[in-house]
């Protein structure tokens, strides 16, 4: 069955239906809000609008012409989208075109004093009051205000008593308004405007706002139609005996205010002129059209005679703790009776968070002033200070039943961001608490100890073994020896602040503009010995890595801010109250530009590759981190946003949430005085990334209402208007770097030129990897190792066991005589066999040992970074042909370059590559490189093999590709080494670039 | 065309135990004299490219495989020119034993072809047609010495009394230093060759200097061999009555030749001087060992290195005027001894055990104090049925054993570290397996139609598998 809704304005339209089929038709109704404003708010014949109907003898609350003005005031500003219209009734008592007349004349007089339209109220009332309008509007400024202008009985002739009211009224006002009105017994025009000017403070009053926020209210009013703001209906839509002529009705006497949803307005075509009705073209009282609902009306209070209170001004806004709330009021005629000054707010529970009696002093009639420090006396708050949550606040000055009320506010201003301390007081754990202490001070000195107090993911294991490995005391070759005990020689260095290292660069702390590197350590191959042996058994990098290394951590903290009464950036900690401060990341999009290009000379798929590999597993942009299945912490699905965040109270004294809902995480301000007395007012996180270089995070915290009952009131205070539109602060960008260090360059003998380091730091530099180059040490080789330790290794090693024919030449590896060419011996015969004599039978047997000893001198200085030695493998001598005459001088028989556990690269200086290019290569294989298509070792998946000139291949061989000539090509860090550099899985990644 | 190229080989009709020496002649007919590659350092400008009897491309050799086949060590691609007059051909062999390993069975073309920088046209020969036909390998010993490198010769024997002589890099043995055919000797037997007992450093002369020893009857003869080319210098003594030929033997560097023998009656092993004279007793050493088969003796400096089976492997060290200078036992087990290794200038030292009841069982062990102290031992229980018939194990430095067996069913297994058996070869009565693993894992066996060659085993590989150096 099919369903159509329409309104009664579609009756005309034609609708085709399947004559076989049921189908279902809607009627629609349209939906307006009602206010009413009672007939006993005008005289009979009268249009003036009766501020209150009932002087002296109703309630003390009940609804007035002002309430209800007011009301609809409130209900334009809190549903700006609704359209209001003002209608006029009459009853049938009367001609139809008196009626009419009437009706539309009351309607006017509503709308004026509800728009606040001084001239058109005083016009009306010169064509259309009586004498005992004024002689009410008299008594009821007489007793709202107390002012001496009681006229006697509502009698509607102007007598004596009606005249010196007047003089009286005339004489107050002028006082008060500081006008100088003609003091006369008459009601004149400026009369009524006098009255005018009394309305408009009745309904501000009753908004609890002032004449100037009554501007605010009245400049939200819409109206259906801006031209035709009113409309009279005579006597055509009674309440009650319809089609009754003659029917006096007090119920069928009545103005309504109505409000209208956009699209629900009215057609006001049944009203074509002024005072013209066509009942039977109306739609808006045709019930089977239109449907009203009345809006609610709260009672208002109404004073006794001769007192009055009156709240001057209030402050909108203040900082408590840092300045004082200022409430200006005037009291009159309360001298002698309590007069009670409370501060309440809706969050609170029934009793006021603040209550005083006001003294003698505070109490005379006149102007005072009460300041207010912020502090509650009574309730959740009692004795803290109030805060932004539990706004609005209301202060309301009460006595008997006079009351006034005023509206302030507790505002954030902004929030500041700061690398937080290691524990909540920013003190070292006390020695005797071992663990605590180390774990600080492996922090403090860089070594990313891990939360302090609270370390579930055994950061300090991994950071004690960092440590020492990096330490020159406690460095061990062979690190499979490290223990993650506590060692005195342990807290001995952290004692002494030994190796302390940045770890974080400070400024996108705080800067926005910045970019910060976040370090972690490239590492290398360390393990050399045994099944460990880790150079040799080529173990995953990104296995090792996640063993190895501890995620970065960086303890972030916003100070919390509030506005001051002038809106300056306050500090006042112990007024923020437990406001959300939601911590988000951004991923940004990874540069490629500062990868290699792909050019003629140099040609590299490595840009390529890289932007392959960032789109992976959900990646692309503003999401290009390593993905968590490589190896990072991206985690393409809905909890990404909890990554590189620490969860629950592991940063005391911030209790972390989730809010998978909104995809955040949040941590509440601290609000416990006695216990984190310099966390006050923050609200923190530990922030842990990821170790893989290239990625980036950019943080922000924001304060975020979610979850207050007030939410939409605190938003509509602070400005929100979307999430972007919350107070907060972000971070510059921070990338992960990893970093390592040539500590030193050995000569066996000294190379001659260079220069080639600064390339070697820009290749690795690609990758994330900071190779520090500038800080290297050079020393020959006998400056390293003695003769008699060169000695030593060569007699255990090789098969030469005659020591003195081994000696330790400054300008060759190999330390004994060469052989002679024999006479019949081929050119190529003697270069193979020296080839291998001074190559497999010595340099392949004795490189270990050489490694050790150098490691054995250096590593007491430098406990970490590349050791790269020069060397030649002997001597250089001539080869003869068979003949006899020279096939060629100072000939060297081999070149090989390799890459040596614990980080050493040797170097053989008779390789024809350029040395960037070898001495990249060796040190790619320290860490974790592999070769790549043109050498024997073809581990599958370790290259692009699309990449034919990648670093990690052979340069010249008899067979494979034909790149990396030397002095052709400059070859690159394939895509694939680029990203295992980084720290990425290169198992999971894919083949080629293509 | 202004350059020839002529190729031309000693033997057309070849074996797969030989490798083919190629005459290669390169003249020109302009006026004046051309640069060309030398042949000292051709700089991979000469390649022969071998097709089958299809045409198919079977490989290609140059001088630089020659050098990546031989060495570890980076090729050196350099290339030297030198001038070539007018009228006068440079002529040049290439002993394609030292860049190619034996052409298996069947008929082969070979065309030269030198292209270097400078000249536009690459100059080929015409193809060169020969035949390798197969032959069936009888025996096989494995000597290892250093007299100044580190060398591994094969001496292979085909029926007949037909000989072969290869010398192999152990570091890389995918080519061969040489591989001659030596003199036929029918109707002799026990043939092997003595180890040097010297070690120096002023001449590479040593290294191409082998005694090949064999038996004649009652005759025990040896001649002295110069990269596999005989020369003047040969010897021959009566065999001692009683003893047991041991197969192994040495000499100095001044050529003083030592053979080794068993004698069984007083248990003890002696050693005889082979002298121009005839042999000459020097000593004799008790050794209490259960199976003198199984004795590997290498003597270094005037020092006897002895390792045999008693209370599992005993190692001893001796001299040369009878006295047993110490006794060490290396490793006890339960498995009787199969194979022992002995390279004293490393004092290194290792054996292999086995057992054939179910399950098979192997126990390897390498002593190598310049990596560790103590042995490396590995005993694994093989998921393949024993007994083994030919069993063959080398250890790399880390201790990581590489075994090569045979089974009653004739299949050839490599058994790495770690992994399953894996079957290499099936069908042939022996294998002679030998195993090298300076690093790179290197397998040799014999087939019948390929001959005898060892052949790159990479486990890293995709899959693992042999690495061809066929360079198409």
């Amino acid at each position: 069955m099919s369903e159509t809704r329409i309104t009664r304005r579609d009756f005309h339209l034609l609708f085709e239906r399947q004559t076989t089929a049921v189908h279902k038709i809607v009627v629609t109704r349209f939906q307006g809000h009602r206010l009413e404003m009672e007939d006993f708010h005008f005289h009979l014949d009268s249009a003036v609008l009766l501020p209150d109907y009932d002087i002296g003898e109703g309630a003390a609350d009940r609804i007035t012409a002002l309430t209800v003005l007011a009301a609809g005031l409130a209900h334009a500003k809190t549903n700006p989208a609704r359209k209001a219209l003002v209608a006029g009734h009459a009853d049938s008592s009367g001609a139809s075109d008196y009626n009419l007349k009437l009706s539309q004349q009351r309607a006017d007089c509503v709308l004026a004093c509800w728009t606040g339209d001084k001239v058109a109220y005083t016009n009306l009332c010169a064509v259309r009051s009586k004498t005992e309008d004024y002689q009410q509007i008299l008594q009821w400024v007489h007793q709202s205000k107390g002012w001496n202008c009681h006229p006697g009985p509502t009698d509607n002739v102007h007598g004596n008593g009606t005249s010196t009211a007047l003089k009286n009224f005339k004489t107050a006002y002028n006082a008060e308004f500081s006008q100088s009105l003609p003091v006369t017994g008459a009601c004149d025009k400026v009369t009524w405007e006098a009255f005018f000017d009394l309305y408009n403070q009745g309904i501000a009053q009753f908004l609890a706002t002032s004449i100037e926020g009554l501007a605010a209210y009245r400049a939200s009013l819409r109206f259906v139609d801006p031209g035709r703001r009113t409309v009279g209906c005579g006597e055509s839509w009674p309440v009650e005996g319809m089609g009754v002529d003659g029917l006096q009705s007090a119920a069928n006497r009545r103005v309504e205010i109505l409000f209208f949803d956009p699209g629900q307005e009215p057609l006001l075509e049944c009203h074509p002129a002024p005072n013209q009705c066509k009942a039977t073209e109306c739609e808006l009282y045709w019930t089977k059209c239109f449907k009203h609902t009345p809006i609610p009306v709260k009672a208002g209070p109404v004073p006794a005679p001769g007192e009055a209170l009156d709240i001057v001004s209030c402050d909108d806004h203040f900082a408590p703790s840092a300045e004082t709330l200022s409430i200006a009021y005037k009291l009159k005629g309360l001298e002698g009776k309590p007069v009670t000054l409370e501060i309440t707010s809706p969050r609170a529970d029934a009793t006021p968070l603040f209550t005083r009696e006001l003294t003698g002093d505070e109490k005379t009639s006149g102007d005072h002033t009460f300041a207010w420090d912020g502090k509650p006396t009574a309730g959740a708050l009692k004795d803290l200070y109030i805060h932004p949550l539990w706004s609005p606040y209301k202060v309301t000055l009460r006595s008997g039943s006079l009351k006034d009320e005023a509206e302030f506010k507790v505002l954030y201003h902004s929030l500041a961001i700061s690398r937080g301390p290691w524990t909540h007081d920013g003190q070292e754990p006390p020695t005797a608490d071992q663990r605590n202490w180390v774990a600080y001070r492996l922090n403090e000195l860089g070594f990313y100890g891990g939360p302090v107090y609270q370390d579930t993911e055994e950061y300090l294991d991994k950071a004690i073994i960092r440590y020492k490995a990096n330490h020159k005391a406690m460095h061990r070759k062979y690190s499979k020896d490290y223990k993650a005990d506590i060692t005195p020689e342990l807290i001995a260095a952290l004692e002494a602040g030994d190796n302390k290292r940045v770890d974080i660069e400070p400024d996108a702390v705080t800067d926005p503009a910045a970019t910060s590197r976040i370090w972690v350590e490239a590492l290398t191959y360390e393990r050399t010995t045994g099944d460990g042996n880790e150079f040799r058994n080529q173990t995953n990098r990104a296995t090792t890595d996640a063993a190895r290394l501890n995620r970065p951590l960086l303890p972030l903290e916003v100070e919390i801010f509030l506005k001051s009464k002038t809106d300056a950036r306050t500090a006042a900690p112990e007024a923020i109250g437990p406001v959300r401060i939601n911590w988000k990341h951004t991923d940004l999009d990874e540069d490629l530009t500062l990868l290699p290009e792909d050019k003629a000379s140099s040609p590299s798929k490595t840009r390529k590759y890289v932007a392959k590999a960032l789109k992976l597993r959900g990646g692309g942009p503003g999401a290009d981190n390593c993905p968590r299945s490589l190896g990072g912490i991206r985690n393409p699905d809905m909890t990404h946003y909890q990554a590189p965040w620490f969860q629950g109270g592991i940063y005391e004294p911030y209790q972390v949430e989730d809010d998978a809902t909104h995809k955040t995480v949040f941590a509440k301000a601290c609000t416990n005085k006695a216990k984190y007395p310099k966390r006050l007012g923050r609200s923190g996180i530990l922030a842990r990334t990821s170790i893989i270089g290239g990625d980036d995070y950019q943080f922000r915290a924001e304060i975020d209402f979610t979850g207050e009952p007030n939410q939409a009131e605190l938003e509509k205070f602070h400005g929100y208007t979307d999430a972007g539109s919350r107070i907060h602060v972000r971070t510059g960008i921070f990338r992960i770097w990893r970093r390592n260090r040539v500590a030193y360059e050995v000569n066996w003998p000294a190379r001659s030129g260079g220069g080639e380091w600064d390339l070697i730091h820009n290749e690795y530099k690609a990758a994330y990897v900071d190779l520090d180059v500038g800080s290297m040490k050079k020393a020959k080789i006998s400056e390293l190792i003695t003769e008699k330790q060169y000695q030593d290794i060569v007699i255990a090693r090789t098969a030469n066991k005659d020591r003195t024919k081994i000696s330790l030449k400054e300008n060759a590896v190999y330390g004994l005589p060469l052989p002679a060419q024999g006479a019949k011996e081929s050119a190529r015969d003697y270069r193979a066999r020296l080839k291998t004599l001074t190559g497999d039978n010595y340099w392949s047997l004795i490189a270990d040992s050489i490694v050790d000893a150098l490691a054995g001198a250096v590593r007491p200085q430098e406990p970490v970074g590349f050791v790269v030695m020069n060397f030649l493998a002997h001597e250089a001598v001539d080869v003869k042909k068979v003949d006899g005459t020279i096939a060629e001088a100072g000939h060297i028989s081999w070149t090989t370059s390799f890459g040596m556990a614990d980080s050493h690269a040797m170097i053989d200086m008779k390789d024809p590559d350029k040395v960037y290019y070898v001495v990249g290569h060796e040190m790619g294989h320290n860490f974790y490189l592999r070769h790549s298509e043109n050498t024997g070792d073809k581990p599958p998946g370790h290259h692009d093999t699309s990449d034919h000139n990648c670093i990690m291949a052979y340069s010249s061989t008899s067979s494979g590709h034909a790149h990396q000539a030397p002095g052709v090509f400059e070859p690159h860090l394939c895509g694939k080494c680029n990203l295992k550099l980084r720290g990425w899985d290169m198992d999971k990644l894919p083949g080629n670039s293509d | 065309m202004p350059f020839q190229l002529q190729l031309a080989a000693a033997a057309r009709e070849i074996t797969t135990l030989d490798s083919p020496q190629l005459l290669l002649t390169l003249s020109h007919e302009e006026d004046q004299p051309r640069l060309v590659p030398s042949p000292s350092q051709d700089g991979g400008a000469l390649t022969i490219l071998f097709r089958d009897a299809g045409g198919a491309p079977v490989r290609r050799v140059s001088s630089l495989l020659e050098q990546e086949l031989r060495t570890n060590a980076r090729v050196d691609a350099n290339l030297a020119l030198e001038p070539l007059a007018p009228g006068q051909p440079l002529t040049w062999t290439v002993n394609l034993a030292k860049c190619m390993w034996p052409l298996a069975a069947g008929d082969y073309t070979a065309t030269a072809t030198l292209a270097w920088p400078g000249e536009t046209n690459p100059v080929a020969s015409a193809p060169l047609a020969f035949r390798v036909q197969p032959v069936a390998l009888d025996d096989l010993t494995v000597d290892r010495d250093n007299p100044i490198l580190d060398r591994l010769d094969l001496l292979l024997s085909a029926g007949g009394g037909h000989l072969w002589l290869r010398q192999l890099n152990p570091s890389k043995p995918l080519g061969a230093w040489y591989n001659e055919a030596l003199p036929a000797l029918p109707g002799t037997s026990n043939h092997f060759c003595a180890a040097a007992a010297f070690r120096q450093v002023e001449s590479f002369a040593p290294a191409m200097h082998r005694w090949l020893v064999w038996q004649n009857g009652a005759l025990l003869q040896a001649a002295l061999f110069e990269e596999g080319r005989p020369t003047s210098d040969s010897r021959r003594g009566q065999l001692p009555v009683g003893r047991q030929l041991l197969r192994q033997g040495f000499y100095t560097a001044g050529n003083q030749l030592y053979v080794l023998f068993w004698y069984a009656a007083a248990g003890r092993l002696e050693c005889c001087e082979l002298a121009a004279a005839g042999l000459r007793p020097v000593a004799a050493w008790p050794l209490p060992v259960s199976d003198p088969g199984l004795l590997v003796v290498r003597c270094l400096d005037g020092t006897l290195h002895i390792a045999g089976p008693h209370e599992g492997l005993t190692r001893w060290t001796a001299d040369l005027s009878g006295r047993i200078l110490a006794s060490t036992r290396i490793h006890a087990s339960p498995l009787p001894l199969r194979a022992v290794a002995l390279q004293p200038e490393f004092d290194r030292c290792t054996a292999l055990f086995s057992a054939a009841e179910a399950p098979a069982t192997v126990e390897m062990v390498q002593l190598d104090p310049r990596y560790q102290p103590e042995p490396f031992v590995s005993r694994r229980e093989l998921s393949l049925p024993g007994p083994f018939p030919e069993l063959a194990m080398d250890a790399d430095r880390q201790g990581r054993f590489h075994l090569l067996i045979t089974t009653l069913s004739r299949e050839l297994y490599y058994c790495g570290p770690g992994a399953e058996p894996r079957l290499l070869a099936a069908g042939q009565e022996r294998y002679f397996p030998s195993v090298l693993a300076p690093g790179q894992v290197y397998l040799g066996f014999y087939e019948l139609t390929a001959g005898f060659r060892f052949r790159q085993f990479a486990a890293s590989a995709d899959p693992p598998g042999f690495l061809e150096y066929r360079n198409l």
